[in-house]
């Protein structure tokens, strides 16, 4: 995978992320929707970061609207959802993490290293090389 | 998940977010939500390949799981009662180790703390210092493969600290 397709990923994996989490948060209450406002946050920073590394005029603008893989409906579902996008936002950042090297390569391992540390906070069961089972 | 279309009336906003994008369902998002019309995105192979990094990186990083792995063994026999919450995470130590294909020796016996939220609060310090060490090793390592397996090691580590928070919480 080229450093290309892999920060294209990530900026695409980000995108889908912040509209999950605004359906996330909107189907939370309390200490789990200000839960889900921080990751929103956290993920809108990494979203930027990842366009700035592409070039601000290249980077492609967010979908309208995306499909998420089983109905999302209630707090319960709502918090799978948030596992799910986590869990696959560390293999995209595995995945960028390979393909380059220093600050940028570091900040691919933190932001897997936080995607990872979320979806277990959201209830998934730690994992050796995580990613959505 | 298909929009449903051919349900009627429920109204919901994202319904009305999916039409507005003037589609039967929305759309796109690479590796994590899927695009319209695929079957989802693949999760990726995140079984590690065999690596060919050079230098210490792989014996650092062995030593480190070993650490990991003889202190996660101590605290369960010290504290029986943890085993259902530790020891899926000492088989991913293990995991790690067997990823770096190299092996380390057992570092020398150590008593783990007395108390079972000491102890725990002892394994999640140990966790914090191997996502931090883990992080490093991710810069040194040279081969893709290895730096991507290594970045999925650090990954599970950071999450350990938030899994043993919960078991403390819990106990």
């Amino acid at each position: 995978m080229s450093n290309e397709s892999a920060l294209a990923a990530a900026l695409a994996g980000e995108d889908a992320a912040i509209y999950g989490y605004g359906v996330i948060s909107a189907l939370l209450a309390g200490a789990a929707r200000r839960r889900a406002l921080d990751a929103l946050g956290a993920h809108q920073s990494w979203r930027n970061r990842t366009a700035a590394l592409m070039g601000w005029d290249t980077a492609p603008l967010p979908a309208v609207a995306y499909d998420f893989p089983f109905p999302v409906s209630d707090p319960e579902s709502s918090k799978l959802l948030a596992q799910l996008i986590e869990n696959r936002l560390v293999v995209v950042y595995a995945d960028l993490a390979a393909t380059c090297a220093g600050d940028a390569r570091a900040d691919a391992v933190l932001a897997a290293s936080e995607c990872a540390t979320r979806a277990v906070v959201w209830g998934a069961p730690a994992q050796a090389f995580p990613h959505d089972a | 998940m298909p929009v449903p279309d051919e349900q009627p009336p429920a109204f919901s906003r994202r319904r009305l977010l999916a039409r507005s994008a003037g589609a039967t369902c929305a759309l796109a998002g690479v590796g994590v939500l899927a695009a319209c019309g695929t079957d989802g995105p693949s999760a990726g192979a995140t079984t590690p390949a065999p690596m060919v990094d050079s230098g210490s990186v792989y014996l650092d990083v062995a030593t480190s799981e070993r650490a990991l792995i003889a202190r996660y063994t101590e605290t369960i026999a010290t504290f029986p009662q943890l085993a259902t919450h530790l020891e899926p995470l000492l088989r991913q130590h293990v995991e790690h180790l067997a990823a770096t294909g190299v092996d380390a020796p057992n570092p020398p016996p150590q008593d783990p703390p007395r108390g079972l939220t000491a102890a725990i609060t002892a394994l999640r310090q140990a966790e914090l210092t191997a996502a931090v060490e883990r992080r490093k090793s991710c810069l040194l390592a040279t081969e893709p493969e290895f730096v991507r397996t290594l970045t999925f090691i650090a990954a599970s580590e950071a999450s350990h600290i938030a899994a043993l928070k919960a078991v403390s919480q819990g106990t």
